[in-house]
């Protein structure tokens, strides 16, 4: 028998002894990680896992845990029941999950020894005094998810996250630049460094060396597409219908209001429409779907778990996802994007397709220690000013201050190309975007 | 089971699996293998959000795995697996109650504590972390060694509203014992403090000005722009104090010291995660570079004694060199005086984290509750604001050092891995920094 299976009926029916209602869930992850330095590999390791979660409610009790495999399914339940007998009454059964899913197959992952070498080759150093240095790690994941309501369902997900930090050295200067790259496959993420995120990096860290202060104040900004991915996720507690509720979003009494420039549009979408890499359910098992929060800049929608949207005497739109450290399901984005459409297309995608006096942030340090709850953030920064050249002129030692709400109110263009990237706020996928008002330090 | 049947303690089965794995790793020992540790873990947790009296979830976990890693020439090779041995679990570690109901009321006081400081307090939102984690490390080189570590972590946010302004107080006490050893009201009377002071603050100037910065959380600034580039991974690329040991990279006011054996702060421990005993290694000593950070790996490297710094968040991740408790040594100045004796410029009362480039020394910290000085007092308070710098050159202009030392906590991420880390010291005053504000430039 599947040992899934059996973990996962067994942890079912000893929760069942007691509990109004429970959930099991086994994730089973396999992953490897290999860094590369100058053609040397100098991380190469592999993880292995199974965990066990089990969520029950218990006459208004809640609890969640989770555990390492090995355990027994009854130790599981007994300590997960023991922790809802504990905890005050506050929480509505959930709604049973009302999708039955077909388990899509697995992509296929390729030869992940022979990507890997191949990832070594490609930080042999140029011989220019530039070290590069690449992070590759491969992630699969099989989750099963099963209810005593009765849903049974079975997803796999794959994504492949390459960093890479280039550092140059010229005349005693040093400039490091970073750059990640985030792909469903890592054939995928290993050709898109190949091909276009390493000779990037390379003509930046050549230039970056001769990196002057910023000394004028530019005639407009443009925020590199990985950094605005970032920005996007600054967003992302504000999109959340537990925020809402809580108190704690900017937009909480926006809904059907503008929070945008025309033509903007804020999705989460874990349902991509190539199909590839679909995610069917969310981590309670309810069908996901792509949620439009932001359309045309007016607010549509927030995102929603079960507890969430009884709350409001709705239905969850399939938003609820353990978190990044394997919490307990809560409202979370999954898949956020940003794009302008055509309203807001702009036909740069390079600093040289810019107007002179243009300041194209292309790094940035310190983005993390934004607010979360106001938006207000300050971070230092280096890029170029176009000024006509093919690689523009770079500058370095400023700060760029702003609000990511107020953001988006003065985006004045989006470019046709994306990026996307991993972070703790789930997979962001944003263009470059040319803004206003934001306070270039000097 | 012991001879008289009952379970083994937690410890010893841990022992147990560890000391055959290190048995294992022996017998297996190839030639090129320079080192090589097996780790064990088994963690319990408890995690969750209270928000305006009420827990919104809360979960727990027991987590256990090995992993085994082995060092050569190139760098580290590692496999992890979860579990330790079925059965095991549960006979070990389900005594091992869960002190919610303690929990519970700590948070409830703090939620109290925080209303009753201000009417304007709104919202009391706090992330609680309580882990036991029970660690075992054998070695090629070692005898078997174990450590248990206790650690209690707050993240509370604290809204505050007033009229159409809305501010957010952000506070993260942490220590390394147990949640009865802190001081709800207190805890609960500065995050409120820290928010509704900033109802009232003004856009920070922009540009370069003397920061005074407060002690404890403070020392965010030594760690970031000092000692993340003398973490042995970062030296052996090429960080900017590489290679600098022995000379003066600071004002002879500042002596700093990786200290992993401050009582009570979370970055503790009796030994590494390689089995290497902690110590207190000075860094910089009346400003001359006197040691690097290492683990077993990169002592090797770059030829430098192991300190015993080897961490990692847990046995899924191959350890790095980090800091632990990261202490600046008292001065003889008084706070007080210090501000007295600044003319005009930024007093940082409150530092929330940062960011280093460490090829280049440039850093950033963000500053969550600070206020101008104005002819040596402390005037209006301004908003969050970015600080910015290079390393060495703030190492250098640091020209005063008070007696005041407190104690802070922090998280530390790296390569994505987050730590508990300590920061100890007193209030410090840099000539010249940039001040990242927004209401005019300079």
């Amino acid at each position: 028998m599947d040992p899934h299976d059996v973990l996962l009926s067994a942890s079912l029916a000893a929760a069942a002894a007691e509990a109004d209602e429970a959930e099991s869930s086994v994730i089973a992850t396999h992953a490897v990680q290999r860094d590369a330095r100058n053609g040397v590999v100098t991380v190469d390791g592999s993880v292995a896992e199974r965990q066990l979660a089990l969520r029950v409610w218990l006459g208004g009790r809640e609890a969640f845990g989770t555990y390492a495999a090995d355990i027994a399914p009854s130790a599981a339940a007994r300590q997960t029941l023991d922790l809802a007998r504990a905890l005050p009454a506050t929480r509505s059964l959930p709604a049973a999950p009302a999708v039955r899913v077909a388990p899509m197959p697995p992509a296929p992952a390729g030869d992940i020894a022979e990507l890997l070498e191949h990832l070594r080759g490609l930080s042999l150093p140029p011989g220019d005094g530039i070290d590069i240095e690449l992070k590759a790690s491969h992630v699969t994941r099989e989750v099963h998810l099963r209810a005593l309501s009765g849903f049974d369902g079975i997803r796999y997900e794959s994504y492949a996250v390459i960093a890479i930090r280039v550092v140059g050295r010229a005349g005693g200067v040093a400039a490091q630049l970073l750059y990640e790259t985030c792909e469903l496959s890592l054939a995928s993420a290993i050709r898109h460094v190949e091909a276009d995120v390493l000779p990037e990096a390379l003509a930046q860290a050549r230039a970056a060396v001769r990196a002057a202060r910023l000394d004028v104040q530019p005639a407009s900004v443009v925020i590199d597409a990985r950094l605005m991915a970032r920005m996007l996720g600054l967003l992302a507690p504000s999109l959340m219908l537990e925020s809402a509720q809580l108190r704690r979003s900017r937009w909480g009494d926006r809904l059907g209001q503008r929070v945008g420039v025309p033509g903007l549009r804020i999705a989460d979408d874990p349902v991509p429409r190539n199909g590839a890499g679909a995610i069917p359910f969310d981590d309670e098992g309810i069908a996901t779907r792509r949620n439009v929060l932001v359309d045309d800049g007016i607010l549509r929608e927030f995102l929603s778990d079960r507890q969430a949207a009884s709350r409001e005497g709705t239905q969850s739109n399939g938003s609820g996802w353990r978190g990044p450290a394997g919490e307990a399901p809560a409202t979370r984005a999954r898949f956020l994007e940003l794009d302008g459409g055509n309203g807001l297309a702009w036909q740069a995608h390079h600093p040289r397709d810019c107007i002179p006096g243009t300041l194209w942030v292309q790094q940035a340090h310190g983005m993390h220690m934004a607010n979360d709850i106001t938006g207000d953030f300050s971070f230092a920064a280096s890029g170029v000013v176009a000024d006509g050249s093919d690689t523009g002129r770079p500058v370095r030692g400023f700060t760029v201050t702003g609000n990511a709400h107020e953001m988006l109110q003065h985006i004045e263009g989006v470019s046709r190309c994306s990026h996307l990237i991993k972070s703790s706020s789930g997979f962001l996928r944003s263009p470059h975007a040319r803004i206003g008002g934001l306070t270039i330090v000097t | 089971m012991t001879p008289a049947g009952e379970p083994l303690p937690a410890e010893a089965v841990l022992a147990e699996v560890i000391s055959a794995e290190t048995a294992t790793l022996c017998r297996r020992r190839q030639p090129h293998w320079l080192d090589g540790t097996a780790f064990g873990e088994v963690t319990t947790r408890i995690t969750g959000r209270f928000a305006d009296g009420a827990f919104i979830d809360c979960s727990s976990s027991i987590d256990a795995g090995i992993s085994v890693r082995v060092h050569t020439a190139e760098g580290i090779r590692y496999q992890t697996r979860d579990g330790l041995r079925p059965g095991l679990i549960p006979t070990a570690f389900q005594a091992e109650s869960v002190p919610l109901e303690a929990i519970m009321a700590t948070l409830a006081a703090i939620d109290t504590a925080a209303r009753a400081y201000d009417p304007s307090v709104v919202q009391v939102l706090i992330d609680f972390e309580i882990a036991n984690r029970r660690i075992c490390i054998g070695s090629l080189d070692s005898p078997v060694v174990q450590d248990r570590r206790q650690l209690v972590y707050l993240i509370v946010r604290v809204v505050a509203r007033l009229r159409d302004r809305m501010s957010a107080g952000f506070y993260t006490p942490g220590l390394a014992g147990t949640a009865d050893a802190l001081d709800p009201a207190a805890i609960g009377a500065e995050s409120a403090a820290r928010a509704v002071a900033s109802l009232e603050a003004r856009p920070a100037p922009a540009g370069h000005f003397p920061v005074v910065v407060a002690g404890g959380r403070g020392i965010v600034l030594l760690h970031e722009a000092c000692c993340h580039p003398l973490e042995g991974d970062e030296v052996s690329k090429g960080s900017v104090y590489g290679r600098q040991l022995g000379t003066t990279i600071a004002s002879d006011l500042v002596s700093i010291v990786d200290d992993g054996t401050i009582g009570g702060a979370v970055g503790t421990s009796v030994f590494d995660d390689e089995g290497l005993p902690t110590r207190s290694t000075p860094l910089v000593t009346d400003g001359r570079l006197t040691s690097f950070l290492t683990d077993r790996q990169t002592a090797r490297d770059i030829g430098h004694p192991r300190t015993g710094n080897a961490r990692c968040q847990s046995y899924r991740f191959p350890p790095l060199p980090r800091m632990t408790n990261t202490r600046l040594v008292a001065g003889t100045a008084r706070a007080d005086d210090i501000i007295g004796d600044t003319r005009f410029g930024l007093y940082a009362q409150h530092v929330a984290g940062g960011e280093v480039v460490e090829s280049t020394g440039d850093f950033v910290f963000r500053v969550t509750n600070g206020y101008w000085i104005e002819d040596g007092k402390i005037g209006h308070p301004i908003t969050e604001t970015t600080v910015a710098g290079n390393g060495a050159d703030v190492l250098r202009h640091i020209d005063a050092v008070a007696d005041d030392t407190r104690v802070g906590a922090a998280r530390c991420g790296k390569f994505g891995q987050y730590i508990p880390v300590g920061v100890a010291g007193p209030t410090l005053r840099v000539r010249s920094l940039l001040v990242g504000g927004s209401s005019g430039s300079s």
